[in-house]
């Protein structure tokens, strides 16, 4: 369960192409360290939506890291 | 399991669905997702997916960041150890939103030199905007070489295609931590902090604002030098505006760090150098009593409800935390109102420069009083402001109605110069001022040569030749092409670049430079900048902001070296910036790029007298229609003293820095010098002056006799001025109906309501035509009415309109209070003390302490609070006035019957 940071940026990027919301929410809560309701302060949307945000891209960030193992290995 | 393979489109549109499948029971869920994908198979399986990996068990994300630092597991970063330029990469060392940084080594002759590399976060090539942002930073660093500002190395591009560059790597603790661990006591304290002040001034004097400074970003190296770090997101100020607009707010929002971000910024407003003011505040506030200004839980700013809350003094809450006594009292007074001021909600309420907070401090620590005072009124203004944003967007229109003089004289006398410049004088003036611009001998001569040209071409016929004649010709291809020479080809093409843009023809400056541009891209770098620059003012000028703001940064790229370390062109380019900034309506910006613009101009060897006296005279120009009366005095001055020593004072900008001079006295209340000024701009010769010009100055005249309590030379010189525009201009012109409305408030200061009421109406038919001026119009209507009805429902108009039109700026500020206080003497002396005395105290509340200084309104302030406080006439506030409008006045009279008399 190490970090790969490079993978983890490349698919941040692609998120960010598909829903820059999505990114931000990860730039704040996994860089950023923000909670739930502080996120839903800075950026105006309910905490229930960003939770929603968070388990999509947390789902597709997980989906690319993964895969991004099994290319080098 | 293979992935469908998806396009973009499907992929967020699976992405929108599983967040909305995520709100619908298990149960019920399968169904749900078919019936949304209606059949679309690939979607469908992309949404199942996603859902299954939502479930899934952990994956890294689900740690936090520190858990993985600390457990070591950035594994995999391949950039270690790699080499790039001349640096090996040693460790991560932090990450942003755009890039990595890492310390990196480099080996030279045995000496390892270890600095901070940043490399733009992987990145797939097409991301431009990214790659612009990145290149962005690096151009400011290297501009923001400051002793408090982690020094720019070196940078480049890596093998494999990466943009990287190098900082100075500082080792030391954040501020915070510093002052903490050596128990730093509070003179030490702001010591530290007015280097911060330093550093961040400077970059504001360079243009950039940092909107990112925090304790985090603030280092304290070895020595117990501030180093200011992270200018990732920090902006020049020709962002705005940005073809990629949207992607830069985007970073805004998820860049900065809420606990210092100022009100403004959070909520997406625009942000300007009071936004670093803010986080200077909550630096200084967190230095005096070791915490934030606000909890977390209340930021102020965020939405509506929070905004008011204006922090506790530092000293209450160092209090409430269980202080020393000692060091409570060491706080309250002084240093409670400098964190306080650097806090205000509303922008304008803050210090007015980073430099101007530290001056406070050093004030402070010397024991003399500092500048800035407790105030209660922004906290009303702030909410009033909110409230009635609609009518203060109308109000900048009225307030300009009210000073459409000043204005209107400044734009016509720059009109009038390049029409009364005549066939002669224009070659003239070509020669003469074409060298200065040009340094090389030959280029002189090809122009000489195609002017001689021109000119025997021009008098072939024998007859006169108007000045567009002269110029089509000039601009001819046929003669242009006499030149074989291509250095000779684009000096000559550069020199008509410039003289239509002396003469204001920007749309013909861009044909030029369009032809011009393709030409030059193999030329030196001083005349790509050149045409550089000169596209960027026509640009400004065209209202193209975003191609200005791209010349821009293209003229300093292509500047040399000697150009940047001193010449007429880095003057020039802050001057466009400026220009910019006063386009975009960043009067703080505008006025910081002409001072510096100024400054530069004025130690410029590599121009004439004549063109740096006029870059300074139109930087002064900026300041006065930013309100900054003294400052642009003080250049037109400046322009004035380089002319004389030079011994060209005659020339053709002369008198529009005079006149800029003048305004500003009239609009700071200093009516005699005014008037004083504005005669000897009349006695001097006035043949090639244009009827406009002398109109608009005849109104501005003509107001200022109105002040001085001469009705009658007021009334003359307002017809005199009407005359001469709408004879030149034609009755129905729009110049006719401006000057015509600009006369308005004269006819009433010189007494007659009635009058002006008829003249209102006798143009209110044209101004109908004119629907930028209808709330102009409609301003004076209120203004007006008060006078012609007094009854409580004109005054309740005019008391809640001024104050809002005052919100605007300085200059509505002023045009504000002035109509206030002449309404309160108009009353005063009809006996209706009442109406005056509440036109009065609004006035004073309307002016805060932004109305200070030698002139007739703030010396009236200063009486008029002493009679609402039913106290004595204060002597020295009569002085000032009796000096501002001469001892006669009946201003002055009035009081003086009043004043307790020395003897």
């Amino acid at each position: 369960m190490s970090l790969d940071v490079l993978a983890l940026e490349q698919s941040l990027q692609r998120l960010e192409q598909a829903d820059p919301r999505l990114a931000q929410v990860v730039e704040l809560h996994f860089f950023g360290g923000l909670s739930f309701p502080e996120m839903s302060r800075v950026m105006n949307v309910t905490e229930r939506t960003l939770f929603r945000d968070w388990r999509a891209a947390r789902a597709l960030i997980h989906d690319d890291l993964s895969r991004f193992d099994g290319a080098n290995a | 399991m293979t992935a469908p393979v998806l396009d973009q489109a499907q992929r967020v549109r699976a992405l929108h669905l599983m967040r909305e499948a995520l709100d619908v029971t298990a149960s019920d869920r399968v169904a749900w997702v078919a019936a949304r994908c209606a059949g679309d198979l690939a979607l469908h399986a992309e949404v199942d997916r996603l859902l299954a990996l939502d479930a899934a068990d952990a994956g890294p994300l689900d740690r936090s960041l520190s858990d993985h630092a600390e457990a070591g597991e950035f594994a995999g970063d391949p950039r270690i150890g790699r080499q790039i330029g001349p640096y090996v990469i040693r460790a991560l060392l932090g990450r942003g939103g755009m890039g990595a940084v890492y310390r990196a080594e480099r080996n030279e002759g045995g000496f390892t030199q270890t600095v901070a590399l940043k490399l733009l976060r992987a990145t797939d090539p097409d991301n431009t905007l990214a790659l612009r942002r990145f290149a962005r930073e690096r151009q400011i660093l290297v501009r923001l070489q400051h002793p408090h500002i982690a020094r720019f190395l070196d940078g480049g591009v890596s093998d494999d295609g990466q943009p990287w560059y190098a900082m100075e790597l500082v080792d030391g603790a954040t501020l915070l931590r510093h002052v903490e661990r050596l128990a730093t006591p509070l003179p030490a304290r702001l010591q530290l902090f007015m280097q911060v002040c330093d550093a961040v001034q400077f970059a504001h004097q360079n243009l950039v604002l940092h909107r990112d400074l925090k304790p985090a970003n603030i280092l304290v190296d070895a020595q117990g030098d501030v180093k200011l770090l992270d200018f990732g997101i920090a902006k020049l100020l020709q962002d705005e505006a940005d073809p990629g607009t949207h992607e830069v707010t985007r970073t805004e929002h998820r860049a900065f760090t809420p606990d210092y971000a100022a009100p403004e910024q959070i909520s997406g407003q625009a942000v300007s150098t009071a936004t670093d003011l803010y986080a200077l505040g909550v630096i200084l506030f967190e230095l005096l009593t070791g915490r934030r200004p606000f909890k977390s839980g209340a930021v102020p700013g965020r939405g509506s409800a929070t905004i008011d809350t204006n922090a506790e003094p530092p000293s209450r809450a160092l209090a409430r935390a269980g202080g020393e006594r000692r060091r409570v009292t060491a706080l309250r007074g002084d240093l409670d109102t400098i964190a306080l001021t650097c806090l205000q909600a509303e922008p304008a309420r803050r210090y007015a420069s980073a430099a101007a907070l530290k001056r406070d401090l050093e004030r402070h620590l010397a024991g003399l009083p500092i500048e800035a005072r407790p105030d209660a009124f922004s906290y009303r203004s702030a909410k009033f402001l909110r409230r009635h944003r609609y009518a203060v967007t109308a109000g900048v229109i009225f307030a300009l109605a009210l000073l459409v003089t000043t204005i209107f004289s400044v734009q016509q006398a720059q009109r009038a110069q390049r029409e009364s410049l005549r066939a002669t004088q224009l070659a003239e003036s070509l020669q003469r001022e074409r060298d200065a611009a040009l340094d090389d001998a030959r280029r002189q001569e090809t122009l000489r040569e195609h002017f001689i040209a021109v000119l025997n071409r021009a008098t072939e016929s024998g007859e006169s030749i108007a000045p567009e004649q002269l110029l089509a010709l000039a601009g001819d291809e046929h003669l242009l092409g006499t030149f074989g020479d291509s250095d000779m080809q684009t000096a000559l093409r550069l020199a008509l670049v410039d003289l239509f843009a002396q003469r204001d023809e920007w749309q013909r400056v861009g044909e030029l430079l369009d032809q011009l541009e393709p030409a030059i891209a193999d030329k030196a770098g001083r005349v790509q900048a050149s045409a550089a620059a000169y596209r960027a003012f026509a640009a400004i000028r065209l209202g193209k902001l975003g191609d200005a703001e791209v010349a821009i940064e293209r003229a300093e790229l292509a500047m040399t070296p000697e150009q940047r370390s001193g010449g007429m062109l880095p003057a020039e380019m802050q001057m466009a910036r400026a220009q910019l900034a006063r386009s975009r309506g960043d009067l703080a910006m505008a006025v910081v790029a002409a001072r510096e613009a100024s400054a530069r101009a004025f130690a410029a060897t590599d121009a004439s007298a004549l063109a740096r006296g006029r870059l300074i005279g139109s930087a002064g120009t900026t300041l006065l229609l930013a309100g900054e009366l003294e400052g642009a005095v003080a250049l037109a001055d400046q322009a004035e003293a380089i002319w004389r020593s030079a011994g060209v004072s005659a020339n053709q900008s002369a008198r529009i820095n005079a006149m800029t001079r003048a305004n500003a006295l009239f609009v700071g209340g200093q009516l005699l010098v005014a008037r004083a000024a504005i005669d000897t701009i009349d006695a001097a010769d006035a043949t090639t002056e244009s009827a406009p010009a002398q109109s608009a100055r005849k109104a501005t005249l003509a107001k200022l006799l109105a002040l001085l309590g001469a009705p009658e030379a007021a009334m003359a010189e307002a017809e005199r001025a009407i005359r001469l525009m709408c004879d030149s201009t034609g009755a129905t012109s729009h110049e006719c109906l401006r000057t015509r409305l600009a006369t308005i408030d004269t006819r009433y200061y010189a007494g007659d309501a009635v009058n002006a009421r008829r003249e209102l109406d006798r143009i209110g038919d044209g101004l109908a035509h004119l629907p930028p001026l209808a709330a102009v119009v409609s301003g004076f209507e209120r203004v007006l009415a008060l006078q012609l009805t007094p009854n409580e429902a004109t005054l309740t108009e005019v008391l809640t309109l001024l104050p809002e039109n005052a919100k605007a700026g300085a200059l509505p500020r002023r045009n504000a209070v002035r109509a206030m206080l002449m309404l309160a003497e108009i009353f005063d002396r009809r006996g209706n003390a009442p109406y005056a005395e509440r036109l009065a105290r609004t006035a004073i509340d309307t002016a805060g302490d932004a109305i200070r200084g030698e002139g007739m309104d703030p010396s009236l302030l200063l009486l008029w609070q002493a009679r609402l406080d039913r106290q004595p006439v204060p002597t020295a506030a009569l002085a000032t006035l009796e000096r501002a409008v001469g001892t006669t006045h009946p201003l002055v009279a009035a009081r003086q019957a009043q004043a307790p008399t020395a003897d």
